[in-house]
Order: C-alpha cells, then sequence, then structure tokens
C-alpha cells in the first residue's frame, strides 16, 4: 500500500515542521493507520460483526529537556497542527532534564536488511464469508465433542497495522504487517450451578499457519470437559509444570524488574544484577524483534532504536535491561530498547509428558486466575487452575488454589524446560518445571 | 474473544488503594489555587459541550442508514475525548502527556445479534458508510427508518465538578505535583524517592438511539496518584496511593495533595515490618473501601446480563434464590455522586438508577444493557457501557458496593482468633462459569487472638463467589466507596472506570495465598 505510506509519511513531515517552527529542540511522529475485522458466533450463530479502520498520530516532543508525549486520532491538517501546538503548550512550563531526548544518532545503526515476512495478503484475498466460516466451524466442533457442551463460541479477528516513524534527526521507518486470530469456546455443566469454560485458540501473522478450526474447537471442548469437578489440593508444597500455553506467566513476573524506570526509580530486585547468575542454568530467554512470522517482530523500536535479538537471561545469568534513551543516560549504560518484542525462552530436550512423568506430588498448571507481584522485593501471589500430578500421572482438576513465594527462588529453582514452546504467542515459551513451590489451598 | 470467560479487573500500574481512617471530602475550593476555568457550572454539565459533534438531523440519517436492512434497534455514538498528564519523578516535572480522540460508532442490534462499525472522518458520507456496515448484521431488505424527528432527552444530574481540570492553568497542575512531592519528602527522613502522576480526562458523548432520542453528557475524571520508595537499615520498601473520582478541578484541595502523599508514605512505612502470612483457610476481615474488588469480582461480573442470558454464569436462573448470606444487599449505582464508575446516562442512552442486585442474600436483579433486557424480557438498568465510540456496548458495572450492617469495627476484630485483616487491594479476576475468583492484598495484618498483629503483604486471596459470599458473617456499619481516580476494569477487550467499596466485612473463610503452610481452621457457618 505505497498509497497509505505516502499518506502517512505526509502527516509525519507535516508533524516535524510544525514542531521545529514552533521551536521544539527535537521531535519524533509515528502516524499509523490500521484496519480489523471481527466475527463472533454463539451456537451456529453469527453474534457480532465488526469492521472499521481507524487512523493514530503519536507524538514526542522535546523542547531543550522538557518533553510531551501527545497522541490524537484526528488527522485532519487543521487538526494536527492545532493538536501539536497543544502538545508544545504542555512542555512550557515543565522543568528541563537534558536526559529526555531522540536517541542519540551516533547509536543509531542500520534498519536491519532482514524480511520479517509477517505481512500475509490473504488478509485481502480471502473472503470474509470464508473467514465468518471458521469462527462457525470452531463453534461446531466444538458442540460436536459432547452433548454436555450446552454453549459454544468461535471467534475470528483479523488486523493488518501500517506505521510510519519520522523523527527529526533523520529516521525513517516504515513497518507493514497482519496478524489473524481463530478462538473456540465451550462450557459444561458442573455440579452446584458451576460452568466449566475454557477456550483454545490459534494467532498468527499469516492465516495459513492457523490450523483447521475443527481442532480449535474440539480442543476447546475437552479442555472444558476436563475441569469437570475442580476443586483445591491440601495446603503443602509441590511442583508446578506449567503448561507451554500458560508458561509466559513467569515473564510477566520479571518484565517490570527488567524495566529502565523501575532500576532508576529503585523499584527493582534485578537493580546491579547484570552479568550475574539470579536464574537456573537451564533458563535462556532471548528478545527476538527479529523472528520471521513473529507476533512481535519489527525493525525499529517506538523511539526509532533500530530492532536487534539480544539475550536477556543467558543460562541464568542476566545479560540485559530493557533500556530507552532517558533511562539507559540516567542509569549510564547503554539503551537497548523501552520495550519487549518477542520473547522466547530456549527449549530442552523432554516432552511435557516426560516431565510430568517425574513428578511425585505437583500440579500442571493450565491456567493463572488474578495474582500479582512487587518488582522490589519479588514477592508473588497467584491463582492457579490445573490438574493434580501424582506419582507421575495427571490426575484430578484442581482450581481455587493460589501459589505464592519469591521471584528470585523461583527461577533459581527452574529445573527442566520441555521442547515444545507453544507456537501462537509473541512469547515462544515451552512446559516448564518449577519444583518446591509453596501451594494454597484447603 | 480470547477472553470469552475471564474478566480482569485492572488496575495497570495505578492500582487501587484504600484509605485507612476518615477523611473528610472537602467540597470546594479551600486551598487551592486554581482559576474559575470557563466549562462546568452549578447547572449541569450538558450545558457545556465544547460542539464539534454532528447536528441532530445527520445524526437521525445515519440512524435511518443503519436501519435500512431492518434491526430491532440502532445507535450512533459521537464521542470526543481530551486527556492530559503530568509526571514527575526526581524532583523534576519533565514529562507530560496530552491525547485526544474523536470518533463516531454506529450500531445495529438484530435479536441476539450486533453489528458494529466506525469512523473518525466526521462527514456524513463516512458515518452513512460505517452504518451500511454494521446494517450487514440484519438480513431483512425492508427499510425500517425514523418518521418523526429524534427530540434532546434533558439528563437529570450533574456531575460534581465546578472546574473542568482540562481546562486550568498548567502553572496550577504543575503545583498540585509538586505539592505531592513536597508533602511526600517531608513526611518521613526515610523516603528516597517519590513519583507522581496527575492525570485528568474529559469525556464528551452524544448518543442517538432509534428507540429514544438524543443524549449529551460530559463526563470528567480526575486522578493524582503517588508513588514512595523508602529505606530503612538497608531495606528498602514501596507503597502508592491515589485518589481521584468524576470530580473538577476543586477537588484537589491541599488536604487532599497532602491525604494521598501522607497515606501513600505511611503505607510503605509499614512494610518494613511486614511478614507474609501463612497459607491456606482462614477468615479474612477487610476494611471498607478497596475491599470492594471482592463485589466486583464475587459477584458482579456474573450478575452481568450477557452472561446469564447465555446461561454462562454461576448466577445463571437464580432471580429470587439465596445467593448470599442474609447480611449481604450488594447494590449498582450510576448515582453515587462524584466516584468513578458514576454516569447519568448510560452508553445507549438509558438514564442511570440505583440497582439493588442481591438483597438479604436473595439475587433480585441482574445489571442488563438494553440487547440482553429485550431478550430475556427484564427491565434496562443503564448498565450499557463501552470503552469509546470504538466499541459497542456491553452490560458493565458502574459503582458496585455493600450496603452497611450493624457490626462495630472492634467486635469484628475481636472475633477473629486467628487470620487476616486486609486493608488494601490491588486487583482481582473472576471465572464467570465456576463463579471462581481471586483479588490481590497490596497490604493488611495478621489478627492474632482478636487484635490487629504484624503487617502483612503481597498475597493473593481465592474463592468462590456464591461460597464466599455466603460465609460473610459479619458487615460493619462504616461504608466506604473507594476514592480512586485510576479504578479501570476490563472485559472483552473494553476497559471502562468504575467505582466500588464496602463496610468491613469478614468472611469466615477463604484461601491465602501464603508461603508456610497455617493451622487447619473450621468454616462458620
Amino acid at each position: 500500500m505505497r498509497e497509505t505510506k505516502n499518506e502517512l509519511t505526509a502527516i509525519a513531515k507535516r508533524v516535524l515542521s510544525a514542531a521545529e517552527k514552533l521551536g521544539a529542540s527535537q521531535s519524533s511522529a509515528s502516524v499509523s493507520r490500521s484496519r480489523f475485522f471481527k466475527v463472533g458466533t454463539r451456537n451456529g450463530m453469527v453474534e457480532s460483526l465488526e469492521e472499521s479502520s481507524d487512523r493514530g498520530l503519536f507524538l514526542r516532543l522535546f523542547v531543550n529537556g522538557k518533553y510531551a508525549e501527545a497522541s490524537t486520532s484526528d488527522l485532519s491538517n487543521q487538526a494536527v497542527d492545532a493538536f501539536v501546538e497543544r502538545a508544545f503548550e504542555a512542555t512550557r512550563l515543565l522543568h528541563p532534564e537534558p536526559d529526555r531526548a531522540l536517541p542519540d544518532s551516533e547509536l543509531i545503526e542500520e534498519l536491519p536488511a532482514v524480511d520479517l515476512d509477517n505481512f500475509d495478503p490473504a488478509i485481502d484475498k480471502v473472503s470474509k464469508e470464508r473467514k465468518m466460516d471458521m469462527a462457525l466451524r470452531a463453534d461446531k466442533a466444538a458442540r460436536a465433542v459432547d452433548e454436555a457442551v450446552f454453549s459454544a463460541q468461535g471467534g475470528f479477528n483479523e488486523r493488518r497495522g501500517q506505521q510510519v516513524l519520522l523523527t527529526s534527526e533523520g529516521f525513517e521507518g516504515y513497518q507493514d504487517s497482519t496478524s489473524f486470530y481463530v478462538v473456540g469456546s465451550a462450557a459444561v455443566q458442573d455440579d452446584d450451578h458451576r460452568r466449566r469454560s475454557q477456550w483454545a485458540y490459534q494467532q498468527g501473522v499469516k492465516l495459513s499457519t492457523l490450523d483447521d478450526p475443527e481442532s480449535i474447537g474440539t480442543e476447546a471442548a475437552r479442555r472444558a470437559l476436563s475441569t469437570l469437578g475442580a476443586g483445591p489440593v491440601p495446603t503443602g508444597t509441590y511442583t508446578l509444570v506449567l503448561e507451554n500455553r500458560a508458561a509466559p506467566w513467569i515473564l510477566r513476573l520479571i518484565r517490570g524488574p527488567l524495566s529502565g524506570q523501575s532500576l532508576h526509580q529503585d523499584r527493582s530486585f534485578l537493580k546491579g544484577k547484570l552479568n550475574k547468575k539470579i536464574a537456573a542454568p537451564k533458563l535462556t530467554i532471548t528478545d527476538n524483534p527479529l523472528m520471521k512470522q513473529g507476533l512481535a517482530s519489527r525493525l525499529f523500536d517506538g523511539e526509532g532504536i533500530p530492532a536487534r535479538t539480544r539475550p536477556i537471561i543467558e543460562s541464568g545469568v542476566l545479560k540485559n535491561y530493557y533500556l530507552d534513551t532517558y533511562y539507559a543516560r540516567r542509569l549510564d549504560l547503554q539503551p537497548t530498547t523501552g520495550s519487549a518484542s518477542n520473547l522466547l525462552i530456549s527449549p530442552g530436550t523432554y516432552s511435557a509428558e516426560e516431565i510430568i512423568k517425574g513428578v511425585e506430588k505437583g500440579i500442571f498448571v493450565n491456567s493463572f486466575l488474578g495474582g500479582n507481584s512487587n518488582s522490589l522485593t519479588g514477592d508473588y501471589s497467584a491463582g492457579i487452575g490445573g490438574f493434580l500430578i501424582e506419582d507421575g500421572e495427571i490426575g484430578r482438576p484442581v482450581a481455587e488454589v493460589n501459589v505464592g513465594g519469591k521471584v528470585q527462588d523461583l527461577l533459581m529453582s527452574l529445573a527442566e524446560v520441555g521442547n515444545d514452546p507453544f507456537e501462537y504467542s509473541r512469547s515462544r515459551v515451552p512446559t516448564l518445571k518449577l519444583p518446591g513451590v509453596s501451594v494454597a489451598g484447603t | 474473544m480470547k477472553n470469552i470467560s475471564r474478566r480482569q479487573f485492572v488496575s495497570g500500574v495505578l492500582k487501587g488503594g484504600v484509605l485507612v481512617g476518615a477523611l473528610p471530602y472537602v467540597p470546594g475550593l479551600i486551598g487551592c489555587a486554581l482559576r474559575n476555568g470557563p466549562g462546568i457550572d452549578e447547572t449541569g454539565l450538558q450545558l457545556n459541550g465544547s460542539g464539534g459533534h454532528p447536528s441532530p438531523e445527520v445524526m437521525q440519517r445515519v440512524l435511518n442508514a443503519a436501519l435500512l436492512r431492518g434491526g430491532d434497534f440502532a445507535d450512533v455514538y459521537w464521542q470526543r475525548q481530551t486527556t492530559q498528564s503530568l509526571h514527575l519523578e526526581d524532583d523534576k516535572v519533565s514529562r507530560a502527556g496530552v491525547g485526544a480522540g474523536m470518533g463516531v460508532g454506529v450500531r445495529v442490534v438484530n435479536g441476539e445479534q450486533t453489528g458494529y462499525a466506525y469512523t473518525e472522518e466526521l462527514t456524513e458520507k463516512s458515518m452513512v458508510e460505517a452504518a451500511k456496515t454494521a446494517s450487514l448484521i440484519a438480513s431483512g431488505t425492508t427499510a425500517s427508518p425514523l418518521d418523526t424527528p429524534l427530540e434532546p432527552v434533558e439528563i437529570p444530574g450533574r456531575y460534581p465538578a465546578r472546574v473542568i481540570m482540562t481546562e486550568i492553568d498548567l502553572a496550577d497542575k504543575i503545583a498540585i505535583v509538586e505539592k505531592a512531592n513536597a508533602f511526600a519528602k517531608a513526611a518521613d527522613p526515610r523516603v528516597e524517592r517519590v513519583q507522581v502522576i496527575q492525570q485528568d480526562a474529559l469525556d464528551e458523548v452524544m448518543i442517538a438511539t432509534s428507540d429514544g432520542g438524543i443524549f449529551h453528557d460530559v463526563r470528567p475524571r480526575v486522578g493524582l496518584f503517588v508513588m514512595v520508595v523508602a529505606s530503612q537499615d538497608g531495606k528498602t520498601e514501596r507503597n502508592y496511593y491515589n485518589m481521584g473520582g468524576r470530580r473538577g478541578a476543586e477537588f484537589f484541595s491541599d488536604e487532599i495533595i497532602a491525604a494521598v502523599s501522607d497515606e501513600a508514605v505511611r503505607r510503605t512505612l509499614l512494610l518494613f515490618d511486614a511478614v507474609t502470612p501463612p497459607a491456606g483457610t482462614m477468615p479474612v476481615v477487610m476494611a471498607p473501601g478497596s475491599s470492594g474488588i471482592l463485589l466486583h469480582e464475587a459477584v458482579g461480573h456474573g450478575l452481568e446480563a450477557d452472561f446469564n442470558r447465555k446461561g454462562l454464569s454461576v448466577y445463571a436462573d437464580r432471580i429470587g434464590e439465596k445467593v448470599a448470606s442474609e447480611l449481604c444487599t450488594v447494590v449498582d449505582t450510576g448515582l453515587h455522586e462524584g466516584d468513578l464508575g458514576s454516569l447519568r446516562v448510560d452508553d445507549e442512552g438509558i438514564l442511570t438508577e440505583k440497582t439493588v442486585l442481591i438483597e438479604n442474600g436473595k439475587l433480585r436483579t441482574y445489571m442488563q444493557d438494553k440487547l440482553s433486557a429485550a431478550v430475556m424480557g427484564a427491565p434496562v438498568t443503564g448498565n450499557g457501557r463501552r470503552q469509546s465510540y470504538k466499541h459497542y456496548v456491553q452490560p458493565r458495572m458502574r459503582v458496585t458496593y455493600m450496603e452497611p450492617g450493624h457490626h462495630e469495627k472492634d467486635e469484628i476484630i475481636s472475633s477473629v482468633d486467628r487470620g487476616i485483616y486486609a486493608v488494601s487491594f490491588s486487583n482481582g479476576q473472576v471465572s464467570i462459569g465456576p463463579g471462581d475468583f481471586s483479588f490481590y492484598v497490596n497490604y493488611g495484618f495478621l489478627i492474632e487472638k482478636g487484635k490487629i498483629g504484624p503487617p502483612i503483604k503481597d498475597v493473593n486471596l481465592i474463592g468462590n463467589g456464591p461460597e464466599v459470599l455466603g460465609r460473610v458473617t459479619m458487615v460493619g456499619d462504616d461504608l466506604k466507596i473507594e476514592p480512586s481516580g485510576f479504578g479501570a476494569c476490563g472485559k472483552g477487550g473494553q476497559r471502562v472506570p468504575v467505582g466500588y467499596g464496602q463496610p468491613h466485612v469478614k468472611v469466615s473463610a477463604i484461601s491465602v495465598g501464603g508461603v508456610e503452610a497455617a493451622p487447619r481452621v473450621e468454616v462458620e457457618t
């Protein structure tokens, strides 16, 4: 869509020139357009149809160390000019902070010459009827599994996003990507008014990489049926085996502590831990924005820092923080990027089944319910759902129990990493085995 | 779509918290260096719109285009939102944020089916185009245009905002942020770092409905958030507090600013002595305020009509049945003045009300939007809400709370031999089908032999909605709605501001996530 690219570029140029005229020392403009189509079905009926496109401007404005971020959806020429003025006005009485600036130009390398392969023409070429049908097929397959499934839902979402980023330092970037999502869910009646509802989904940047929707609906129904009768287990210490789909939870526990703001504001238990051992040797986490067909792949980040693959944790040793230009300067470190892309945990040797076989008393965790953690102390606590493991065998379904402890201990305790990263997510995480976790139940 | 049965109560970085001790609401402009801006006066906000919305005639033509293929009803939703924020760290307000959004969404409802489209180009042509896309959900070929002109509907009441925050001088806002920083720094020498965020928004909507008329509402929102890092004997702790609501700039008196800062500091310092509580099932007493998250999760989402219309909720088909202890009367209202979830008119043109959901333990009604109410043959309750013009209506909570009971705080605490006193809650989540929910305690205290013991922190509570509400054995006489400026709830990919509150409530047994086993406690019934 060259036309859209030119259109977005023209708006970005107008913004930068308006900012310069007002007296901004530096500025950057990200102008984007996205388009989506969504279908929701229930019990064979199309329940919702949504389709629209929108545009957005995200402006960063630096006026001698005074800094404003501004976003708007109104991109008419007149509105844009007024908006830049409003953003400029917002900086007027701020305190100057010289570390607030665009990335140093000497740190800006060439954009990587990589084909991310994250655009699929199917977004225009495959008919809406066929996409609607994918949702209906997931829905139908879920109901076909067992007559106990009293309600099934299907869904199809697609989105195309185009973005132009220009900075006053001469950075120019453009990205254009698609994503597709098919979901099925099923509900079954349990005792005592309880319904058990579960879902399954596939997601990818290419429509063709999503399996047939029937398998999604079938998986949702099987998951729902398997949770009938779920309840708490006795309080005690258990080995947790996190299902690959649920395992990105562990990444959420370290995301805050890895951020420049937490580090600089003394709110991170990972402060001062660079190049130190913080996890078991089996843990290697890589941030890879250049992965082909990755859901979070990109050539540059929001500041215009060219994307680079970086180890976060390498064989248990902390290798990188998430540092944007401002916090890197404040901390006197080199900037990396302020935001995560595709996060990969390097797979190990064994399958989930083999890992479960080696567990005497544990819980196979397939979902989390609520919970939170403290980025400074590392205390965490969260609700879990899944299945009891006894002597290497999957047993009864588990619900209404909490896990809790220190994130530091959890990272060190990692005993096994599966060979099965879940591929339908921006994080690709395999099955993980975490012994010695405190579980609060009955 | 991913979260079909899970609803998450999210406060994000800006989490709710509860205020301990009574703090007076200070109306007016006491001690606040704010000029009286243009904008809102005592006569009500609808008179002070900023203009820029389509004319009633255009809205009606768009509605007619939406109904071209039939359908039960349609609406056109125009919205303009203005947001502004200031951020302080290391004693400097060096970052500002501004936001502006405007668009029109068109919805067509046909039975249980919804078609939706929106546009940000406010030409009649673009809006009619969106209407045609939305109309594809209806299969009829007979047009059902409106034959009489839509009339504006007067909305009673007003929000307690005399001065619109988005319109005051930048210098006055910076003064608020600097004061918050100074108060926190001065509160205790152990305070090392202070971060302050001041945020406000003005949301103006115009809703044209095929079966009602034209509704115009201007909704203000303000919030002040303070986070503190403190050190003592080599140990570092952090905590935070915030206040705000659907209020005006006059809310930020010096007293309120100091209250936010002092509370953030107090909450941080007490963590130096905090222990992780024992794990297991035990009695829990909740302090008034942010404990309302319990209601939001344990019953609130489960009583939203869409889940019940579809038979997916643990509360489906149970109107008239006992679903909670008879001490529990649970209310959801749009009329609780000043609180975040309050709304004079919902996002589909229904004037809001105080809706009694559970009365003395018996389920009275679900929270309805127009679609579910029509299908279920129930009256609407004014719970139809949406995040923005980009989203269609869902039944959502407004301000959810439990009516006060007769117990005093002291008798509630002293009735517990061993348990926890949970004071501040940050977030929660529920699984609608079984009714299992969890909520996170930011800090509280152990209760030992009827007395408040050492502080505890960072622990998740989990339970089943009907079971936990069935185990409510004492309800205090001290209802408090959390005065949060940031509380927001996520459902089906849409976030809306909500309010919540509770008096002191004792639950005889809840599963507490801790690290070491606690002695077993028998459940009182």
